[in-house]
């Protein structure tokens, strides 16, 4: 019935070979490819662990004190403070909240400038999409040390922190969303003869709304727990008091703490994911 | 010999395929017409095992296929080819990389997940590349193709698996018609040379009237037609695809300009490309 089932292999080898010699004697640099890849990858493992000293005997050291920690964290306690625990995790997440609006706030302009098919100025633009670049390099850690020490202890260094490493991020994914944007629809707009504004308004807007919005939740899922960090080098919030306990010892409340903020970024995880897929 | 009988497929309310039965001999080349959504695709995803039926049964030279699981679910797969509208081939990958991939089915998992094929696999698909006038394409990835040559590779791709009917589900709609012809000319030099069953989707009535010796008629997931080319008569095309058309009526100017969509489903013979 079938005609190459009948070819001998040793046969359709050598036919195969007259016709695309490369595809039966692959080249042996292609053969090695794959090995030489793996192993520059252990290669580089194992630069890396000696660089920082890791020896198996450090690991054991490591991994036995941590289960001692574990061990302490065992039953996971309140301390008798579950209202000033609530009251943490609900300034972590107004941290979050603000940090992201205020990152919002800015973003906007910069990400409208950033965009080549609104702005046509050529300079304004690079300006622009250059200054995002270089800032964008700032985590939000960063940006905590330095205004807790401009500012003191407090939420308002832990805000603007978020807003300020929020900001060029966002107004660079919000110039990419705008500059994405099907041309075709904002040509049809402009074909019914509506103004500049309105073609934005009806041509753009729906496009790129969803799309920002969705981006904008996300960042406030992640703001969430960038805010815990940003707490433990005193913004405030339940950073703050996580820190406290890990330098007293009281272990069985850090596990608690932990265990709340594990479910309340699981909420807020889940309540962001809804939203976004009812948005896209 | 491929017997369907009493055939449904439901997805929620919707009744994709309704009690559907037919028997297709082995070698036959049969076509399948039918609007959008009257059940065409979904039929072939049944029979290929891809959707499971929630009524009925399917068996191929007498073994229940619709019973298989597991093991033989796959290898059952591997013997019903399918070929897609779209091509679904893996653009990132390289086009003799895509025609290996139809022999997974039946080679130990482990070297085929780190990428390797004996050199005799390699040949199979360079041969069969080549048949479809593709070798030179072998190292260019898949994105880089016309549609016609893509789904050439596709056609390719199913043959190394080797199958004992290929179901193929509107190869054609989304070519110009010179690669449509090179594609459908592909299929039936398959089904002549190879005596393997093709039971292909298509919805161009001319193209099913050229090419297929049966005919299987769907609408809203029932099989309302069945049978030889020769009495797929334009009051059949008709009534498979929900139009009721009085002939006399049909070649009328008036009758024409109240159902324009009727037209090229209409064609005369006359108008006909005659291919090869």
């Amino acid at each position: 019935m079938n005609d190459t089932v009948a070819l001998s292999p040793a046969d359709m080898i050598a036919r195969a070979r007259a016709r695309v010699p490369r595809a039966i004697d692959i080249p042996l640099r292609e053969r090695l490819q794959p090995w030489a890849i793996a192993t520059a990858t252990f290669a580089l493992f194992i630069a890396c662990c000696i660089d920082l000293d890791l020896g198996p005997d450090v690991l054991a050291n490591g991994i036995g004190k941590l289960g001692g920690i574990l061990a302490a964290m065992w039953p996971p306690s309140a301390g008798g403070q579950w209202s000033r625990l609530l009251l943490a995790i609900a300034q972590t997440l107004g941290l979050a909240v603000l940090g992201t609006l205020l990152g919002i706030l800015g973003a906007l302009p910069l990400g409208l400038m950033g965009a080549r098919n609104l702005v046509s100025n050529a300079a304004i633009h690079f300006i622009v999409r250059r200054m995002m670049d270089v800032f964008r390099g700032i985590p939000a850690l960063v940006w905590a040390l330095i205004l807790v020490a401009a500012c003191g202890l407090g939420p308002l260094p832990g805000v603007l922190a978020l807003a300020f490493a929020d900001i060029p991020r966002l107004g660079k994914l919000f110039a990419e969303a705008i500059e994405s944007v099907d041309r075709r629809q904002r040509e049809s707009l402009q074909a019914t003869g509506a103004s500049g504004s309105l073609v934005i308004r009806f041509g753009m807007l729906p496009q790129v709304l969803p799309v920002c919005l969705s981006q904008c939740l996300y960042y406030l899922e992640q703001n969430f727990r960038a805010a815990a960090v940003v707490g433990v080098v005193g913004a405030g919030g339940i950073g703050f008091e996580l820190n406290e306990r890990i330098r007293i010892f009281a272990f069985d409340e850090v596990a608690l703490i932990t265990i709340l903020y594990i479910v309340i970024v699981g909420l807020l995880d889940e309540v962001s994911q809804r939203l976004r897929a009812r948005l896209i | 010999m491929l017997e369907v009988n009493g055939l449904v497929c439901r997805f929620g309310d919707v009744v994709a395929v309704d009690n559907a039965r037919l028997s297709i001999a082995g070698g036959e080349m049969v076509g399948v017409i039918g609007r959008s959504g009257s059940g065409k695709s979904s039929l072939l995803r049944l029979i290929n095992r891809l959707y499971t039926p929630q009524a009925g049964s399917i068996h191929w030279q007498g073994a229940c296929v619709s019973a298989y699981t597991g093991r033989d679910l796959r290898n059952w797969r591997r013997r019903a080819a399918i070929i897609f509208q779209d091509y679904n081939l893996i653009p990132r990958l390289d086009v003799l990389t895509n025609v290996l991939l139809g022999t997974l089915a039946t080679r130990p998992v482990l070297p085929s997940l780190a990428n390797y094929f004996t050199p005799e696999l390699r040949a199979r698909a360079v041969i069969e590349l080549d048949r479809l006038g593709m070798a030179e394409a072998a190292f260019k990835r898949t994105q880089y193709l016309s549609g016609g040559q893509q789904q050439r590779v596709a056609i390719a791709r199913a043959m190394v698996q080797d199958p004992e009917i290929l179901l193929a589900d509107e190869p054609v709609a989304s070519l110009d018609p010179v690669n449509s012809e090179i594609v459908m000319q592909s299929i039936l030099d398959i089904n002549r040379s190879r005596g393997l069953t093709v039971l292909i989707n298509l919805h161009s009535i001319d193209i099913a009237r050229r090419y297929c010796q049966r005919i299987i008629g769907m609408n809203q997931g029932r099989i309302v037609f069945d049978g030889p080319v020769s009495s797929l008569t334009d009051r059949a095309v008709a009534a498979i695809y929900g139009v009721t058309v009085d002939p006399e009526d049909a070649s009328s100017p008036e009758r024409r300009e109240a159902l324009p969509i009727m037209e090229p489903l209409l064609a005369t013979p006359a108008q006909k490309v005659v291919a090869r």
